[in-house]
């Protein structure tokens, strides 16, 4: 299957985000395991554009994209907002609970494949993939 | 996010229901806060209505949990019944390490009540 969704940049939207992509995901007869870990993952995705890309002002969209076929779930999620700057982030300390910071950790830990590029338009396209031979009771 | 208090034995229990993500984190924090009270609260979270969390979420039971070792005469804050997935990111953050996490609600009671 294959479906869009346009999302305004405001974090209340990311509900609707999720039950999109739970929806399409269970009437493909994914594990619902890697439902639930997949819906975490992108949460964070759409919340770092929301934040830091756009400093959550409301009024510009972002476009989702949906691919479900036999061997994967490929979630898209084009923004035109600030790019990502990887020399910025940080990774956590794990050995140091923090009060946050875990949102890139977690889209690596919880997907198989996590890609950024920029685009013509100048804007960055995240790639979220998730297998579904990855039904989530081998990942450590 | 939806929440009920209620108390049993002097335990404060927070049921929670419904994602605890970014968008509810303001509204998550200010309820623990207001739960962790002083000296000798014991606040148990019900996490057995929470079918996902994020780093948001995460930073806030990190949060309440240093706030309630902070309070003068000690506070008493844990959580139970997280379900596989809240676990799971429980696991990835190592949150698990520090935050008390107890299998059901009644598991939580009990060592609440045995730590009071």
């Amino acid at each position: 299957m294959h479906d869009t969704l346009v999302l305004p940049t405001q974090l209340t939207a990311i509900d609707d985000a999720r039950r999109w992509t739970s929806d399409h995901a269970h009437g493909a007869q994914f594990d619902p395991t890697a439902i639930a870990e997949v819906e975490v993952a992108m949460t964070e995705a759409l919340s770092n554009v929301i934040v830091h890309s756009y400093d959550e002002q409301p009024g510009e969209q972002l476009l989702l994209s949906l691919d479900i076929d036999d061997d994967r779930l490929a979630l898209g999620i084009r923004d035109r907002g600030r790019p990502f700057d990887p020399a910025q982030y940080r990774a956590p300390d794990l050995d140091e609970p923090a009060e946050g910071g875990y949102g890139v950790h977690l889209i690596e830990a919880l997907m198989d494949e996590v890609t950024r590029r920029p685009l013509a338009d100048g804007g960055t396209l995240v790639l979220l993939v998730r297998y579904r031979s990855n039904d989530g009771r081998d990942r450590s | 996010m939806d929440h009920e208090i209620e108390t049993q034995d002097g335990i404060k229990i927070v049921h929670l229901s419904g994602p605890l993500d970014v968008s509810q984190a303001l509204a998550l924090r200010e309820l623990l806060g207001a739960q962790i009270d002083g000296p000798g609260a014991r606040v148990l979270i019900d996490l057995s209505g929470v079918p996902l969390i994020d780093s948001s979420g995460i930073g806030v039971m990190v949060s309440a949990h240093r706030r309630a070792d902070g309070v003068g005469g000690g506070a008493a804050f844990a959580l139970a019944g997280a379900g596989a997935t809240v676990a799971r990111v429980f696991a990835l953050t190592r949150t698990d390490r520090l935050l008390r996490l107890y299998d059901s609600v009644p598991d939580g009671v009990e060592a609440l009540r045995v730590a009071s």
